[in-house]
Order: C-alpha cells, then sequence, then structure tokens
C-alpha cells in the first residue's frame, strides 16, 4: 500500500475561532477565541492517535471541527481524500456514516425521551437504512455488541448506570459500521472500575471492525495504553506528535516533560525519587495567547527567540514532530 | 424435565427484561400520583369539565335537532322569575337560592364553568402553541435571529397590553351596538355567538404568549447545546428531526407546567373583565358577572355574590395545586419551592 493510501484522515492548517460579541441590538465581534490555532496532522488507517492536553486547549474543539460540527475557520480535512470542509447538505450528510463520535457525559449525550432502541437506531432511520424489524434486529446485535442484553432495547437511558450508557453511546456511534470514530474523552466521567471496561470495549470493537480512532483524553496512562500515537496539545496548538513510545520515553517539548512528570509511577522506589516539573502560572487566554512560542510564559527552559519568533512545526527525525525552539 | 424448566425460566427471565422502559413522562404521571393535593384537583377540574359539557343536554341535542333543555343545571341561565326574587338558598325550589331577577344561581354557577373553563382552555392552548413555536424558533434559529424575535418579545412586553384590551373591548363592544361593517362585523358575529367571549380570547392570547416564548426560548437554548443533539447532527439529523424529536419533547414538560400555573391567572381575567363589564355579554353567566352584578347587595343577600366567588375561588385553587403537583413531578428538584 502507498503511504497516501494508509492514512485516512489528514488534517491540514485546521483552525477554529470562536467570536467573542458584544452589543444588544447590534452584536460588534471584538475578539476571537482561538480555541483550535493552525494545526496539521495526520491519522493511519486502523491507528489510534491520542490527544491529551490540560483543559480548554481545543482538545474536543479540534475532534468535533474534523466531523464538521464547528465549521471550521480555515484549514483543510481530508477523509479518505475527500476534503470535508467543502462539502454540504447532503454530501457531507452521506460522508456522516463514516465518521462518528462518542461523547463524554453519557448523561448528557442521550436523549432522555427516546427509548434505546430509538436512539441507537436513529442513524439508521436518518439514512434510510433499516427501519421497523429490521431496525430493531440490527438494534438488538449492536447492543450484543457493545456487551448489553438486547433485550434492553425498549428502557429509557435513566434506567442505566453510566458505564451501561457509555456502551449504549458506542452501539449509536456504531450502527452505520463507520470507519472513523473520535471518541471525546470517553471514559474521563465514568467510574475507574468502569473506565477499564469501556477502554477494553473500544479495543475490541476496533479490532473487530477495524476501526481508526481519535481518542482524545487528558489521563495519560489511558492515551498511553490505547494509543499507537500521540499529540500534545497547549492552547490551541499541537507542540508534539510522535509514537507512544517515543512520546512516554523521550519526550522533546518541555510542555509535555512537564505533563509526564506529574504521572505517579506505581513503584514506591521509583516514585521517590520521581522529580516533577511544576510549571509555574495559568494558561494563558485562548483569547488573547501569547506572541512567539505559546508555551513561552510558562516554560522552565525559555530563551529570548521564545518571545517573538513562533516556533515550527517540524519533523525531527522518525515521524516524531515538535514545535519547540531548543530542538533542532 | 429440569433443563427444559432451567431454559423455561432462562426465557422468562428475557421476556421480563424486555418490557417497555418506564418513560420520563409515565415516570412524572407516577410522582403526581403520589401527590394527594393535585390528584384532588385534578378530580375536581375533570368533574368541572363534565359539568361544564353536560350543564344542558346541548352536546347531543344540537347535532340530532332536539330542543336544548338544561341537564345538570335545574333551569335555563337566563329563566327570569320575578316573584322569587333573592330568595336565599334552600326556598322555592331553588337550591342554592335566587338572584335579584329570579334566577336559579346553581344553574348560573354551573352554566359559569363553560365560560371560565373554556377562557382557561382556549387562552392556554393558544398561549402554549404560540408561544413555543416563536419560542422554539427564537432559540434555534442563529444568534442574530433570535436577538430579534426577543426583542420584539420585549417590545410587546413594554406595551400596555391591559389598557390596549380595554380599549378593544370597548371599541367592539360600541360597535356591536351600531353596527360595523366587513370584517370587524364578522368578528363581532362571532364574539355574539359564543356569548361574548371571543374577544376575550382574543385578548388573553395577545397577553399571554409572551412568557411561554421566553420560556420555550430559554429551555431550548439549553437543551440544543446538550450533547445528544450535538450526536444526533453527527448523525446527519436534519433541522427538523432535531426540533421535533429532540428538542420538543424535552422543552414541552416545563412549558405545560408553567401553563398550568397561568390558567388561575387567565380565569381570574375573565373574571376582571367581565366584573368591569368589558367580559361576557349579559345574560350569559360568568362568575365575574355574578359577582359584578350583585355585590352591592353583599349584605341583605350575601349568597348571590358569595357562591360564584367561592366556584371562582375552588377553581383558581385546583388549578395551582395541580399546577405544583405537575412541576414537581417532572422536575423532582423543584420540589418545595
Amino acid at each position: 500500500m502507498a503511504e497516501r493510501d494508509k492514512i485516512l484522515v489528514r488534517v491540514e492548517h485546521l483552525k477554529k475561532y470562536f467570536p467573542i460579541t458584544r452589543g444588544i441590538l447590534f452584536q460588534k465581534t471584538i475578539g476571537y477565541v482561538r480555541a483550535v490555532d493552525d494545526i496539521s496532522f495526520f491519522i493511519h488507517r486502523g491507528e489510534t492517535l491520542g490527544l491529551v492536553g490540560e483543559s480548554g486547549c481545543g482538545k474536543t474543539t479540534t475532534g468535533r471541527t474534523i466531523l464538521q460540527l464547528y465549521r471550521p475557520t480555515a484549514g483543510k480535512v481530508y477523509f479518505d481524500g475527500v476534503d470535508l470542509t467543502q462539502l454540504k447538505g447532503e454530501e457531507l450528510r452521506r460522508m456522516r456514516r463514516r465518521m462518528q463520535i462518542i461523547f463524554q457525559d453519557p448523561y448528557a449525550s442521550l436523549n432522555p425521551r427516546m427509548t434505546v432502541g430509538d436512539i441507537i437506531g436513529e442513524p439508521l432511520e436518518v439514512h434510510g437504512l433499516a427501519k421497523g424489524k429490521a431496525k430493531r434486529e440490527r438494534v438488538m446485535e449492536l447492543l450484543k455488541t457493545v456487551g448489553l442484553n438486547p433485550y434492553f432495547i425498549n428502557r429509557y437511558p435513566h434506567e442505566f448506570s453510566g458505564g451501561q450508557r457509555q456502551r449504549i453511546g458506542v452501539a449509536r456511534a456504531l450502527a452505520m459500521n463507520p470507519d472513523f470514530i473520535v471518541c471525546d474523552e470517553p471514559i474521563s466521567a465514568l467510574d475507574v472500575s468502569i473506565q477499564a471496561q469501556i477502554i477494553n470495549l473500544l479495543e475490541e470493537l476496533q479490532e473487530k471492525f477495524g476501526l481508526t480512532y481519535l481518542f482524545i483524553a487528558h489521563d495519560l496512562a489511558v492515551v498511553r495504553h490505547i494509543s499507537d500515537r500521540v499529540a500534545v496539545m497547549y492552547l490551541g496548538k499541537i507542540v508534539e506528535l510522535t509514537d507512544r513510545d517515543s512520546l512516554y520515553n523521550n519526550p522533546l517539548h518541555p510542555y509535555t516533560q512537564a505533563l509526564l512528570s506529574a504521572v505517579p509511577i506505581p513503584d514506591p522506589v521509583v516514585e521517590e525519587r520521581r522529580k516533577r516539573i511544576i510549571l509555574t502560572g495559568d494558561v494563558p487566554s485562548p483569547a488573547n495567547p501569547p506572541p512567539g512560542c505559546r508555551f513561552h510564559t510558562r516554560c522552565p527552559v525559555v530563551m529570548d527567540i521564545c518571545k517573538e519568533v513562533e516556533p515550527e512545526f517540524i519533523d525531527v527525525g522518525g515521524g516524531h514532530w515538535v514545535a519547540c525552539h531548543r530542538v533542532k | 424435565m429440569a433443563v427444559e424448566s432451567a431454559r423455561d425460566r432462562a426465557l422468562a427471565r428475557e421476556l421480563a427484561l424486555a418490557r417497555r422502559g418506564r418513560s420520563p413522562v409515565a415516570e412524572a404521571f407516577r410522582q403526581l400520583l403520589k401527590n394527594k393535593a393535585a390528584v384532588v384537583s385534578g378530580i375536581f377540574i375533570i368533574l368541572l369539565i363534565l359539568v361544564a359539557i353536560f350543564a344542558d343536554n346541548a352536546i347531543i341535542a344540537k347535532p340530532l335537532g332536539w330542543e336544548v333543555k338544561p341537564l345538570l343545571a335545574p333551569k335555563h341561565f337566563a329563566q327570569v322569575s320575578f316573584k322569587q326574587r333573592d330568595l336565599p338558598p334552600g326556598k322555592g325550589g331553588f337550591i342554592l337560592g335566587s338572584d335579584y331577577l329570579g334566577r336559579d344561581i346553581l344553574s348560573r354557577v354551573i352554566y359559569g364553568t363553560r365560560v371560565s373553563l373554556s377562557v382557561a382552555f382556549v387562552a392556554a392552548g393558544v398561549s402554549l402553541v404560540i408561544g413555543i413555536t416563536y419560542g422554539l424558533i427564537s432559540g434555534y434559529a442563529s444568534a442574530y435571529i433570535d436577538n430579534l424575535m426577543m426583542r420584539f418579545v420585549d417590545f410587546l412586553y413594554g406595551f400596555p397590553l391591559l389598557i390596549f384590551i380595554i380599549l378593544m373591548q370597548v371599541y367592539f363592544k360600541a360597535l356591536s351596538r351600531r353596527g360595523g361593517s366587513g370584517i370587524a362585523q364578522i368578528l363581532i358575529n362571532i364574539d355574539k355567538a359564543m356569548g361574548g367571549m371571543f374577544f376575550i380570547f382574543i385578548a388573553l392570547g395577545l397577553l399571554n404568549w409572551l412568557g411561554m416564548a421566553r420560556i420555550a426560548r430559554g429551555q431550548t437554548l439549553s437543551y440544543k447545546e446538550k450533547e445528544f443533539v450535538e450526536a444526533a447532527r453527527a448523525v446527519g439529523a436534519g433541522h427538523l428531526r432535531i426540533i421535533f424529536r429532540h428538542l420538543l419533547p424535552n422543552i414541552l414538560g416545563p412549558c405545560i407546567v408553567a401553563e398550568t400555573l397561568a390558567i388561575p391567572g387567565y380565569i381570574f381575567t375573565e373574571a376582571f373583565l367581565s366584573f368591569i363589564g368589558l367580559g361576557v355579554t349579559p345574560p350569559t353567566p360568568s362568575w365575574g358577572l355574578m359577582i359584578s352584578e350583585t355585590y352591592q347587595a353583599l349584605r341583605a343577600a350575601p349568597h348571590e355574590c358569595l357562591i360564584p366567588g367561592a366556584a371562582l375561588t375552588l377553581t383558581t385553587l385546583a388549578f395551582n395545586f395541580l399546577g405544583d403537583g405537575l412541576r414537581d413531578a417532572f422536575d423532582p428538584r423543584l420540589r418545595g419551592t
């Protein structure tokens, strides 16, 4: 297979700015929140790309912009060679069969007034894929696939636990046999004991259906477990992207180093010697990001150039991408 | 044998699992049935509705061309008897007494439920339909359209609508005496056929959809950001589907609760308009009109005024209790507030 065919999703210079408006009758735009500011990456077919970063750095916006739930301000998103940003109406609707999303909050992501059957069957109905008995059968099959009792089909979401609800969300995403699923912090809202179950389920499904995941999370241990490659985001930018092992063993960006130093190690002897890099200050506002390197206000190894020139996101060898002036 | 019965049991268990889940609405209804005040009020309101329908036999007699006769009411509401004026309850065959024209008060109160309930339900229906439609569109549309639509509501709120209604009533009443022309005359004819209730419907409709529109918009705004709406969009659902399957069912509960709590206000407004002579046309009996006709003789013949007053009070209380019960049932977090 040629290199190009192996890539399912390619994101180029993606930007998503949210306008800040003021005014009662005539709303004036007085600025923008730069939630996602010029990021580029690609995801191979069948792989899991982990996306980590702290709250508010634009992870979720990235996921939703790729799926065109938010229309990007600029940039391109190629899905299997098709530029999604150019698609409209019916064409986009048809593409939606191939890409789905699993949400963070299993309590908000299911309509409380619909039965499980209607929730999971909605994609089938919307795209006219199955109706009546066929839909029912497909829904029961999907329930079985995600490890739920198929006879739950007539129940309502409030009759389920968080983990079960998340499984329902997974079943809905699977309904149309998609190629690509954005997992938007799918386990952050769950109990730790349930988290492992959902992770295992996602891995199983990936193997079974050859799925490609964009796995958004802030739990570094989970991301390490599930991802093939990991991207680290800070304030709307990707600062480092590489395969899992080189990221965890050889982090190059000072922000990644700080993040990883915060992960506790389940070994008291090693944990004792673990040195934490403590970042000072807060994340700057994405409405008014600092010039130069966005991380320079908190970087422990900041140089003069960092305050003026934005570092380029470059491949330093072996597919290890970093945006830092220290790394050349 | 033992194996088979085990399999049977397993099958029975599976089938039990396949039972229909309890929908949130069914759940809320169960909660409502636990609330005694609300249940009693609900039964009272159902009885009132039956009384209003079967005050006379018009519902059967009219389509069949029979003569319309009083059914639940002992007499027709306008049957005057000058020899039996101002009788106290129980005298001369008048269970609740007679008024200053010798009309049977019980019959008039019974016929009066028609006015109060039809005003209540028509006003509630109109305000619910217009308010929800307007609010849903406003909340779902872009911020710009939402802004325009809500500023229009603000403008109407600032407008003294009650004065407008009084002026409208005075104008049409005067016109109906003189005889108008064109559309005005058609409206007047409709009003006459309804015993003077039509303009009250219009007035209350104009007055009350504003609040409902605000509630519906607020609810829409909060639900449209929910992840399940996002999920529907990700699946490729269109606007209509999102509005009718995802938003409307969720906003309907709070809207109905708010509307039930607004009904006593409608009943009171009708009574008030009738009291000041701008409501229903005599001799159509409305509780407000009955009070207004008799309050000057409160000392001499208190029952003439107090009986319709009691009917008015009980009815508004019943709607209030039912509304409270509905609110608690639909949103348990608000219980006791």
